[in-house]
């Protein structure tokens, strides 16, 4: 910890971390709904450098993480089109965003660490969450899934606000509600001859959103596995670099911000 | 959406703003806690408003409805709470007599966890209310004399509006909205969409018989009010807005747009 900050220092960076926190809780019920437009198009920075990954790559630049999060195909991600003709006029004027979806990847654990030079925070979650929904699949039965998860975010001080930056998603583990013997699962699955570690889905480049980098960021568990330092929890530190990041290559924001000050068209009000 | 003007705060009244908002998060997992104990009473008398005018308007939401005032609450709340142990324990007396447990404690058998993750708080920019969700990933198990229970996960919003009484923080008004019951070893993807009555019961249990009865959730369509209904900044208490049996939480899409 560095205690040669002054007093409006630290207090600007304990309510960062507040923020950070807001930030992640807003997400986490958004996210729930399956409503992309009112989180990635209010609260995450419109820059080059803004990604999002998981473990099958990463979504690079504010445009190309929009596109997967928000839009029809986005809004369809989990089949809602299907429920008109499961339940007719039941679906006049509802959200078919939320409904049947419930993943609340819920957050615990947090660390969470403002720079020194309080221009950027980052924040370490995981999360035990539920992936629950009520027509599953084909309509008839209900669906209950758990996955448990580990976030990796970056956080960006421009205008006079914090703005989302960097998302790494990194699944471990996921299994039905109460059902499976996940352990099993994993036995069964090496016995057929899969010994080495599961890429998270999807399971190939082509699946999954378009994106620019493909290099498998994180493997969900195996036996066979040794602990993977993706995304550890930060440290105390001065400024975003290299070293202190959760997208390598991605943090040039003093440089880029500037000329993505009108970025996609839209000012970045204060 | 209203934004907070964080600048418009003295370096002094950040430091107390931030400070009440650790202290109210500290607040809402203690509350939790002794519910999950059973020790439901004495929450109400520690954590729930005090004033007369306040108690007036408190109230509890569940799925089918709202509690409305602190006798209310502490009828739902309380005391159907205590009749259902009362009967829990008798089964235990019942089935061995030479047991005793004539001095046992309500409770007996029973094991609930209600927890607070994902917090997301905002405090009136006048400082005098707050609003708070979390996501309540609890269990919930009631022990039967023959070694069995009846477990299940249960999860659940959990919306918190809280006054300032004086200088203490005190809950006003509290909904639960029940997502998911899940039985303990059984598959929940086998369980059909339309619930027997039998598996209904067992959802509809923890939700009674309210004050104002009106649909206050429907899962049905999920969390779809979820961004008009989670905490936001807010400059004051607008009773409409409020979590509340007169508030926004419940409405359709159809009383919403105007």
């Amino acid at each position: 910890m560095n205690t040669n900050l002054s007093r409006e220092q630290r207090i600007f960076n304990v309510a960062a971390g507040q923020m950070v926190e807001e930030l992640k809780g807003r997400h986490a019920y958004l996210h729930g709904v399956n409503f992309g437009r009112e989180e990635y198009g209010v609260f995450w920075l419109r820059s080059t450098d803004t990604t999002w990954g998981h473990g099958w790559g990463r979504l690079i630049g504010y445009d190309e993480m929009f596109k997967a999060h928000c839009g029809p195909a986005a809004d369809e991600m989990f089949g809602s089109a299907r429920f008109t003709g499961w339940f007719g006029h039941e679906m006049d004027g509802h959200d078919r965003r939320s409904t049947n979806w419930g993943a609340s990847h819920v957050l615990a654990s947090p660390v969470i660490e403002v720079a020194d030079d309080g221009k950027t925070a980052r924040s370490w979650y995981l999360t035990p969450g539920t992936m629950m929904n009520r027509f599953g699949r084909d309509g008839q039965h209900r669906s209950g899934g758990w996955l448990w998860e580990r976030y990796g975010s970056d956080f960006v001080y421009h205008d006079g606000k914090w703005w989302w930056a960097h998302e790494q998603v990194c699944p471990d583990i996921a299994g039905s509600m109460d059902k499976e013997n996940w352990a099993r699962t994993m036995y069964e699955r090496c016995k057929k001859g899969n010994l080495g570690p599961a890429v998270s889905a999807p399971k190939n480049e082509d699946h999954g959103p378009p994106r620019t980098d493909k290099a498998t960021r994180h493997h969900e568990w195996s036996m066979w596995q040794p602990v993977q330092h993706t995304v550890d929890p930060p440290v105390p530190y001065a400024h975003m670099d290299e070293e202190n990041t959760y997208s390598p290559g991605y943090n040039k924001f003093d440089v880029i911000l500037p000329q993505n000050r009108q970025y996609g068209g839209d000012v970045i009000d204060d | 959406m209203y934004t907070e003007n964080k600048k418009n705060y003295t370096d002094d009244e950040y430091i107390v703003r931030m400070w009440e908002k650790e202290y109210i998060q500290d607040m809402a997992a203690r509350f939790m806690l002794a519910w999950s104990n059973g020790e439901r009473r004495e929450a109400l008398e520690k954590y729930w408003v005090q004033k007369t005018h306040n108690r007036r308007d408190a109230s509890f939401g569940v799925n089918n409805g709202f509690y409305v005032g602190y006798d209310e609450v502490v009828r739902h709340f309380v005391a159907d709470y205590e009749a259902e142990r009362k009967a829990d324990l008798k089964a235990f007396q019942d089935a061995r007599p030479e047991k005793g447990y004539t001095g046992a404690d309500l409770g007996l058998g029973k094991t609930t966890l209600h927890d607070c993750t994902t917090p997301l708080l905002y405090i009136a920019d006048d400082g005098q209310t707050a609003r708070y969700l979390c996501y309540d990933v609890g269990m919930d198990s009631t022990g039967k004399p023959d070694g069995t229970s009846k477990s299940y996960f249960e999860i659940a919003l959990c919306f918190m509006e809280f006054i300032k009484e004086g200088e203490d923080w005190k809950i006003w008004h509290l909904i639960w909205q029940h997502d998911f019951s899940i039985e303990a070893g059984k598959a929940y993807e086998e369980l059909p969409r339309i619930l027997s009555p039998e598996d209904n019961a067992v959802f509809t249990r923890h939700h009674g018989d309210p004050t104002k009865p009106f649909d206050v959730y429907d899962d049905l369509y999920g969390w779809e009010y979820i961004y008009w209904d989670m905490p936001a900044p807010y400059k004051t208490y607008e009773e409409e807005e409020g979590y509340g049996p007169r508030g926004k939480v419940g409405k359709k899409y159809y009383d919403r747009i105007v």
